[in-house]
């Protein structure tokens, strides 16, 4: 099955690389199928619905923005300084990425839940309070969606060649202006992976706001929490709320076009 | 006057490097040596992109790295430009605001910037590509990008680590005509004889981390310190205008080539080449020429040979040879070379040597 | 290589991976394993059962515990089970309009009421059930039987509930107030433990919930067996145990 010139690619590679992609379209048809496309935007139209959309894009939109502002500074500290501590950083900042996000919920809840020792203060110092609120939804979607902003940074900045930098250090720029004028244009499309990546990510976090933010229908009850709720009370609206965002999910990758960590 | 003293050491990956060099006050050094030998490592010494162990650096007279006084300026901070190898020209800027660079730098509007730029476009020929960007460059044109940028920044000293080394031949000449015009003191590592022969008088020679001769090219070729110096500088370079099969000679001289060219040349040959006959000689060779013996320096079993005809020229035979010539300081010969033997590059103008 | 010799190295490599997958799905349906749901207010309750039917029958139980509502939609979707036990009638109403229960098996086997629970040191004062008004509250979510229990019982009282958070399950419920993070909540009697402290509601018995069992469609026949032990005297004492009420 190899074609004129191309790299021959065995052919049990084929026959494996079908039946993964078998393996991972089949449940979108199946939600295709069940979709019922007629009524999908008199569905999405409702109250409640339309609640949950807005909540999702401001919780998404708002987490990636934080992600960009503490992120940045943090992938590039782990691709460029040799600092012994960094190591242990770096596992922990991807954590989130591996864990279980009920699990990472759980953690938040009790570092800066009402009770939570970070949290306690925040109450009686600020009365600032996270759980069932939009913050702390923000909160839950940022602490999932970091890992992936600091990695494509991390990565894009530890491929940047190192002469561009120092060419602009020889021409009499500052390190603060070489960050900005050279560093961070060569890796822009880093950035906008990244930020693409975390906001994806931040719209489809369930169990870490569930657990730290709770369900509360005016200001927690994101789109996925809206789904769990509706697969119980009312399958056709859960079935339109999966179709939807698989929609927005795929129109964030398709826009992406493989640009994944920066590489081009 | 532009000097640098340099007496230190520093390490990179595990691969150690002492440098002891002074430049008094030449305008236009080489740095030359195998590859791997710390050619790059000194220019980024004193660029202040590789900090020094132990030892001390001094830029005109001011110190700008000394570990042991915790004295360490920072590359922005020096008035020296490094240019790495490819240029290290931005690709997210166009070929105008690469150049006015330095001047954004300095906390210049882009306005004035601009204008300041004009006449280094204009100098560098780069007017009418001035809003392209750099990958849409030739590598030739890139490199003048490069070189003007770095002469933007109106450096002290200019650190060029083997400027032509991924340029075809016309582009080469071209950065070395530029190269010539320039005021700045230069500090080139090359890895191209004929660039240290045309474009410096100071030669830094480094082997395995260490400077292991400096001097005048005169001095180097004639004594050098290492086989690997001998065999780099082992090279005659001689310009004039070809016309077809022949070259005259800046001195007056033909030589016979051994293809077509035309215009103002460079003509180039090692030192191994040149036959030394105590007659005038007959045979194939078309070039042959009178000189007489200048200078005589034992090399083992060769013998250097400095001949003073109507151009000057070094000549390499073996010991055994020499015996048999029987000739000596003054004696005067007949020397003779084959067409086929002499390398020939265009160059933009007659070079007056 | 041709692709036919590619696959057949493939199929030689893979006798084992199949042998291993064979003996894995047939674990998950052993001889003696009786597949019961139960709500989750049932969890220790029917632990205990399970563990006192199989030493009496040597039938082991396979127990899945989860949210009433959420186990109807399994059944309802064609989940594999015997038994299933849950936390209010409506829900196995909707089971039974489904035809996927044996109706001739349904009983009532246990009761249950909602009680007002609040942090140990109680931090916002809350006295009774018209204190949840104003204060920082979790309620099961409405489509689960404790959070339409807790709905029923706040429109008696005429108290409006504005939670906080609608929780999945009533043991999330009871985390949050373990946990301090919400002041106070409605969660059953039986799920009251050593962490949290309890308000009773007055009346609130009356309005109990009655937690009907029933076997499945085409189940094993031991899903009598299991029914009526849990039915049985047996039975009852370890759901009296866990403070579950007797069934009228």
């Amino acid at each position: 099955m190899t074609g004129r010139g191309s790299k021959s690619i065995p052919s049990l590679l084929w026959a494996g690389a079908f039946v993964t992609s078998l393996f991972l379209i089949v449940p979108f048809i199946g939600l295709s199928q069940r979709t019922p496309w007629s009524m999908f935007f008199q569905i999405i139209s409702e109250d409640d619905v339309v609640q949950s959309i807005t909540l999702s894009l401001v919780v998404a939109t708002s987490a990636t923005i934080i992600c960009f502002l503490l992120g940045l500074p943090l992938g590039w500290v782990l691709a460029r300084s040799q600092a012994r501590g960094l190591k242990v950083i770096r596992a922990i900042v991807l954590l989130p990425m591996v864990l279980p996000p009920v699990a990472g919920g759980t953690a938040l809840l009790f570092a800066l839940g009402r009770k939570g020792f970070i949290g306690e203060k925040l109450d009686s110092w600020l009365g600032i309070t996270l759980p069932f609120t939009t913050a702390g939804a923000i909160v839950a979607a940022t602490f999932v969606s970091l890992p992936f902003f600091v990695l494509a940074i991390e990565t894009a900045a530890s491929q940047l060649d190192p002469q561009f930098e120092e060419s602009s250090l020889s021409l009499g720029a500052t390190p603060t202006r070489t960050f900005f004028t050279t560093s961070l244009p060569m890796v822009k499309s880093a950035i906008f992976a990244g930020i693409a990546l975390s906001w994806a990510r931040a719209l489809g976090e369930f169990g870490a706001t569930i657990t730290f933010a709770g369900d509360n229908p005016e200001r927690t009850r994101t789109l996925p929490l809206q789904l769990f709720v509706a697969l119980e009370t009312n399958p056709e609206r859960a079935v339109v709320l999966g179709m939807l965002m698989v929609v927005i999910s795929l129109s964030v990758l398709v826009a992406l076009r493989g640009r994944w960590i920066g590489t081009q | 006057m532009n000097t640098v003293q340099l007496l230190g050491s520093t390490n990179l990956e595990e691969k150690s490097f002492e440098f002891s060099l002074n430049t008094n006050s030449n305008k236009s050094i080489s740095i030359i040596g195998p590859n791997g030998a710390g050619k790059s490592t000194l220019l980024r010494v004193i660029g202040g992109h590789q900090p020094l162990e132990t030892g001390t650096l001094k830029v005109n007279g001011a110190l700008v790295d000394s570990p042991n006084e915790k004295i360490f300026i920072p590359p922005h901070k020096r008035h020296v430009v490094l240019q790495h190898q490819n240029g290290g020209v931005f690709p997210h800027l166009s070929v105008q605001d690469n150049i006015a660079f330095p001047f954004r730098s300095r906390k210049c509007s882009k306005r004035k910037a601009r204008l300041h730029i004009s006449g280094i476009l204009e100098e560098f020929n780069l007017q009418a590509i001035q809003t392209r960007f750099p990958h849409s460059l030739s590598g030739g044109q890139r490199a003048r990008v490069a070189l003007a940028r770095s002469v933007a920044s109106n450096p002290d000293f200019l650190l060029l680590d083997e400027p032509c080394a991924s340029l075809d031949v016309e582009a080469t000449v071209e950065i070395h005509q530029h190269l010539r015009r320039l005021k700045t003191t230069l500090f080139i590592a090359t890895h191209n004889p004929v660039e240290t022969m045309k474009l410096t008088n100071y030669i830094i020679a480094i082997e395995q981390g260490k400077i292991v001769q400096q001097g005048n090219l005169k001095e180097l070729t004639s004594k050098p310190a290492t086989p690997w110096i001998s065999k780099f500088l082992d090279l005659n370079l001689v310009s004039g205008k070809a016309t077809g099969y022949s070259v005259e000679l800046n001195s007056g001289e033909r030589l016979h080539l051994p293809r077509k060219h035309f215009g103002p040349v460079q003509v180039s040959f090692p030192s191994s080449a040149i036959a030394i006959h105590t007659e005038q000689p007959t045979g194939s060779p078309r070039n042959r020429w009178e000189a007489t013996v200048s200078s005589l320096d034992t090399d083992g079993d060769l013998v250097r040979i400095g001949l003073n005809g109507s151009f000057f020229s070094r000549a390499t035979i073996t010991d055994t040879s020499f015996k048999e010539l029987g000739i000596e300081l003054g004696t005067h010969c007949w020397a003779s070379i084959k067409a086929t033997e002499l390398m020939v590059l265009p160059s933009m103008d007659p070079d007056k040597k | 290589m041709s692709t036919f010799q590619n696959l057949r190295c493939f199929s030689r490599l893979n006798t084992p991976l199949a042998v291993f997958l064979f003996l894995s799905l047939s674990c998950g349906l052993s001889e003696n394993s009786l597949h019961v749901m139960a709500a989750s207010s049932l969890t220790e309750a029917f632990e205990e059962i399970a563990e006192e039917f199989k030493k009496e029958t040597q039938f082991e139980i396979s127990l899945t515990i989860a949210g009433s509502a959420s186990l109807a939609s399994q059944i309802e979707d064609g989940a594999k089970v015997d038994v299933v036990a849950l936390a209010d009638e409506e829900t196995m109403r909707r089971l039974v309009g489904t035809r996927r229960i044996e109706q001739e098996s349904l009983r009532i086997f246990a009761t249950n009421y909602l009680v007002l629970a609040t942090p140990l040191e109680n931090p916002g004062s809350v006295e009774n059930i018209r204190d949840l008004e104003g204060s920082v509250s979790a309620i099961c979510a409405p489509q689960v039987p404790c959070g339409k229990l807790s709905f029923q019982l706040a429109t008696r009282e005429n108290v409006d509930l504005n939670p906080s958070s609608f929780e999945p399950s009533v043991r999330s419920v009871r985390t949050k107030i373990e946990l301090g993070e919400v002041d106070a909540g409605l969660i059953y009697i039986t799920d009251v433990n050593s962490r949290i402290n309890f308000i009773s509601i007055d009346q609130s018995e009356q309005l109990k919930t009655n937690y009907p069992i029933a076997a499945i469609q085409d189940g094993r026949i031991e899903s009598t067996e299991f029914i009526e032990f849990v039915l049985s005297p047996a039975g009852q004492r370890i759901l009296e145990k866990y403070g579950f009420g007797v069934p009228s």
